[in-house]
């Protein structure tokens, strides 16, 4: 993993604001909406359903009717950063690093901009933290991950997951357990360029990273081309069920530098936005 | 195609080889993917238990299989088949005595150079072994073939005539093959013929005459003569031993060139085999011989009670006049029985002596006084003497017979043809007639006893030199072998009694019959022109006239191997650039 280059990202980008107001949520972001802060905004008459712990008795008395005092609401929004640690995650030494990459910049420019942040790795054993340069050893993929440990819907966090999405399973149950609950869903896939475009030719022992399940196979021209239609209708479907369900589908090469990724990928998609830009 | 040496093709074993190195090379490349799925429509099973694995078929893998199976046959030296593209080798091998002489002899270097030479050459190579007979010791197609014909070619023979076979070897040739004389001497250059010898000039010591007898006048002693000759450039000392089971005499001797030494003793009868030896003689082919026991056991006679009267005194004169038989004991089989009419069955051989009975002979008698008729060669009768005798009482002989001795009409010395086993008829009455009283009768007797001796199993002569005959005498029933000097054994075609096939090896031969020995005999390589080895000499004569066209004009074409190798080189080569490109793919 290159901190130089997450350091330099950090500067450069800020992580995008919440477009929805969570319910209920405290932090140090003032939205535009009302909450339940302390910082006093207006007061306005009683509206069917308001909180009437909050009627502003003394204005109430003296206006003769019932006053609401509002407040400016402060919000707490979360980031759930789920990493795919499977061994496919592994394979690839640049693969791996860009995903620690961005696994660290995305927390940090979470924490950083008062989003409750946390990154969560998905592996064998369960979910557990990704700190630094967190093992990337599961053989279990993620669909497999999630259904053992689903995600937690509390505080309607926005969950980018990390993933290289390379698992035989069914896209619709995948997005649709991953956006249960949460306020934003980004589907950032990660593929380096060999998986992408791969360059081989000759017979070889195609071993399955994560089950080690083996094809001996001879591979030419024609074996690559219909490897890249397969993949391009994989990543296809992904992103349709993605759209479908309101989520983000962003592809993310590996191979490309992390400045590269966040400028030309994550910037246009909203999840990243110019540091200098207004909150 | 044939193949000079065929066992290359086993090198064919290195493709299962190869493929298994590219197999296990290609179990060894791996690559792990992160979707293996998208390589195939379905999925794949885990690795669990084993993989059938299809072979890896791959330009570099077939090259280098064509490559391998390619410098395999090279090795295997291929030769295309077709009369005319194949260098055909008539070689005459000398297969006189000479040729063993030393080691290696001259045999085991001509038998080198010719597998060696064919090899090179890629000849096929027919075998014509010298002798007044040649024969053919087979062709070989292949250096194994060649191997196998040689360890036949056994020098054994006396004075081994090389003419027969080499002009035999030339009418073989014809116009397409090359002839070879393989010997151990230089001698005038034969038209087309390429002549080697492979011998080397030696002083020698050499028995070259060798006899054993029983003494005289049934003495207990063997007399025993060997002949010893120098042929040394040098005079020379050597020992003459004989032994028995135990050393028995010895004698030392010095020899100018070319001298010869009568060494005569006798030796007790009852010493059984002796070996007469020369020590101090460098070249052993003629300097051991082995002198069997000469000793027959003596004839068993059983004198039938039928036999009465002056015919049984008559007999019993001539028996008491001769040795070397004795009365068979009771009990015992005799090997002679002499009877009127009793058909003895245990007997080897019955002599019939009349006056005859009726179910040997009919009609009335008639007295018989010559001239007599006596067949040729016959050796019942060999110094007999039937003239002037009288014999009364010669009856009409019943069933077929040869007749050995008859007046035309009647016949009075037969053979039964039809008696289990030799059965003689003596016709007329013995008692009555003069015959007994003159010198022929014990003289008959003593033929009947030896042809009685002669019906016994066994062999006979003891004493030969190579390629003389001998008569083995067994009873009809189970096989015969033979175990020669080296205890290699062979069985004996045809039914008994033969004459064995002409042999050469030197030493004691054993003939068996049913577990037992039928009796032994000894094979003396003693020939004064063999051992003389002082014109021996090594060296090649090349064939006058150029031999035939076949070697210039086809070895390119019968040959391939250049062509091959080329071949397998640019195989592997194309296998190594498949595979740099396969790599950097």
């Amino acid at each position: 993993m290159d901190r130089t280059s997450v350091s330099r990202e950090l500067a450069r980008f800020r992580l995008a604001p919440p477009t929805r107001l969570p319910h209920g949520q405290v932090g140090e972001l003032r939205t535009r909406g009302l909450g339940s802060s302390s910082e006093f905004h207006e007061l306005r008459e009683y509206r069917l359903g308001d909180d009437i712990r909050r009627i502003d008795w003394r204005s109430s008395m003296r206006t003769d009717r019932w006053m609401l005092r509002l407040y400016r609401e402060e919000i707490e929004p979360r980031l759930d950063v789920i990493v795919d640690a499977s061994l496919s995650m592994g394979a690839f030494a640049v693969k791996a690093s860009r995903l620690r990459e961005l696994v660290a910049l995305l927390k940090g420019l979470a924490t950083r901009d008062g989003f409750r942040a946390r990154a969560r790795r998905f592996a064998d054993g369960g979910p557990d933290d990704a700190e630094g340069d967190f093992d990337l050893d599961g053989r279990l993929d993620l669909a497999e991950g999630l259904r053992r440990a689903p995600v937690s819907g509390a505080g309607r966090p926005w969950r980018i997951v990390l993933s290289d999405f390379l698992f035989e399973t069914d896209p619709r149950q995948l997005v649709t357990s991953l956006a249960s609950g949460g306020s934003r869903l980004s589907l950032l896939q990660i593929l380096t360029a060999r998986e992408l475009r791969p360059d081989l030719h000759g017979f070889y022992r195609l071993v399955d990273a994560e089950s080690g399940t083996e094809k001996m196979t001879a591979i030419g021209p024609q074996e690559i081309r219909r490897y890249r239609e397969r993949l391009q209708r994989w990543n296809a479907e992904l992103a349709d069920v993605a759209r479908a369900h309101g989520a983000q589908y962003l592809l993310l090469e590996a191979d490309r530098p992390l400045g590269e990724l966040a400028r030309d990928v994550l910037l246009p998609a909203g999840i990243l936005v110019p540091a200098g830009a207004c909150r | 195609m044939s193949f000079f040496q065929p066992w290359a093709l086993f090198a064919l074993a290195s493709l299962p080889i190869l493929v298994w190195i590219h197999t296990f090379l290609q179990q060894r490349r791996r690559l792990i993917v992160t979707g293996l799925f998208l390589w195939d429509e379905r999925r794949q099973v885990p690795t669990a238990g084993r993989i059938r694995r299809r072979p890896p078929i791959s330009w570099p893998l077939l090259l280098q299989l064509l490559a391998a199976s390619l410098l395999s046959l090279t090795v295997a030296l291929p030769r295309l088949t077709g009369e005319s593209s194949v260098l055909e080798w008539y070689v005459v091998l000398d297969r006189s005595l000479s040729m063993s002489a030393g080691d290696p002899s001259p045999r085991d270097r001509a038998a080198s150079w010719l597998e060696e030479a064919a090899a090179q050459a890629g000849a096929r190579v027919h075998l014509i072994g010298s002798g007044e007979r040649p024969v053919s010791l087979g062709v070989a197609e292949s250096s194994g073939d060649l191997g196998d014909l040689l360890a036949d070619w056994r020098p054994e023979l006396l004075g081994s005539s090389l003419e027969a076979a080499t002009f035999l070897a030339l009418d073989l040739a014809g116009k397409s093959g090359e002839v070879l004389v393989l010997t151990d001497s230089l001698e005038e250059p034969i038209t087309g013929v390429r002549w080697g010898a492979f011998g080397e000039p030696r002083d020698n010591i050499a028995w070259i005459a060798a006899a054993r007898w029983p003494e005289p006048s049934g003495g207990t002693q063997d007399i025993v003569r060997l002949e010893v000759r120098s042929f040394a450039a040098e005079e020379r000392s050597v020992t003459l031993h004989l032994d028995g089971e135990e050393p028995l005499r010895k004698q030392a001797i010095t020899l100018a060139p070319d001298a010869s030494y009568c060494w005569t003793l006798k030796a007790p009868a009852l010493i059984g085999d002796l070996l007469a030896r020369l020590e101090g003689d460098a070249v052993a082919f003629d300097s051991r011989l082995d002198l069997l026991s000469v000793r027959e056991p003596p004839v068993r006679v059983r004198l039938e009670s039928d036999l009465t009267g002056d015919g049984r005194s008559a007999v019993e004169r001539a028996l008491d006049a001769l040795t070397d038989w004795r009365l068979a004991r009771p009990g015992e089989r005799p090997d002679l029985s002499i009877t009127r009419n009793v058909v003895a069955g245990d007997a080897r051989m019955i002599w019939h002596l009349g006056p005859l009975g009726s179910g040997l002979a009919s009609g009335e008698g008639k007295t018989l006084a010559g001239p007599f008729i006596v067949r040729a060669e016959e050796p019942l009768t060999r110094e007999v003497s039937f003239e002037g005798i009288v014999w009364p009482s010669v009856r009409e002989l019943r069933g077929p017979i040869r007749p050995i001795v008859d007046v035309g009409t009647r016949v009075l010395l037969a053979e039964s043809l039809e008696a289990d086993v030799p059965t003689l008829l003596l016709n007329g009455d013995l008692g009555q007639s003069t015959f007994p009283d003159t010198v022929g009768w014990p003289m008959l007797v003593s033929n009947v006893l030896d042809r009685a001796r002669q019906e016994r199993p066994g062999l006979e002569p003891r004493h030969v030199l190579p390629g003389e005959p001998v008569t083995v005498r067994a009873t009809s029933g189970s096989s015969v072998e033979l175990v020669d000097p080296e205890g290699r054994t062979v069985q004996l075609p045809g039914s008994p009694p033969q004459v064995l096939p002409p042999m050469s090896r030197s030493g004691v031969h054993e003939v068996r019959q049913g577990g037992e020995t039928l009796g032994r005999f000894a094979i003396h390589a003693v020939d004064a022109k063999e051992s003389d080895l002082r014109s021996c000499e090594s060296g090649w004569i090349e064939p006058e006239a150029s031999t035939p066209a076949v070697r210039s004009a086809t070895v390119d074409v019968q040959d391939p191997t250049a062509l091959l190798i080329a071949l397998a080189a640019l195989a592997w080569l194309g296998s190594i650039v498949a595979a740099r490109r396969e790599v950097a793919s």
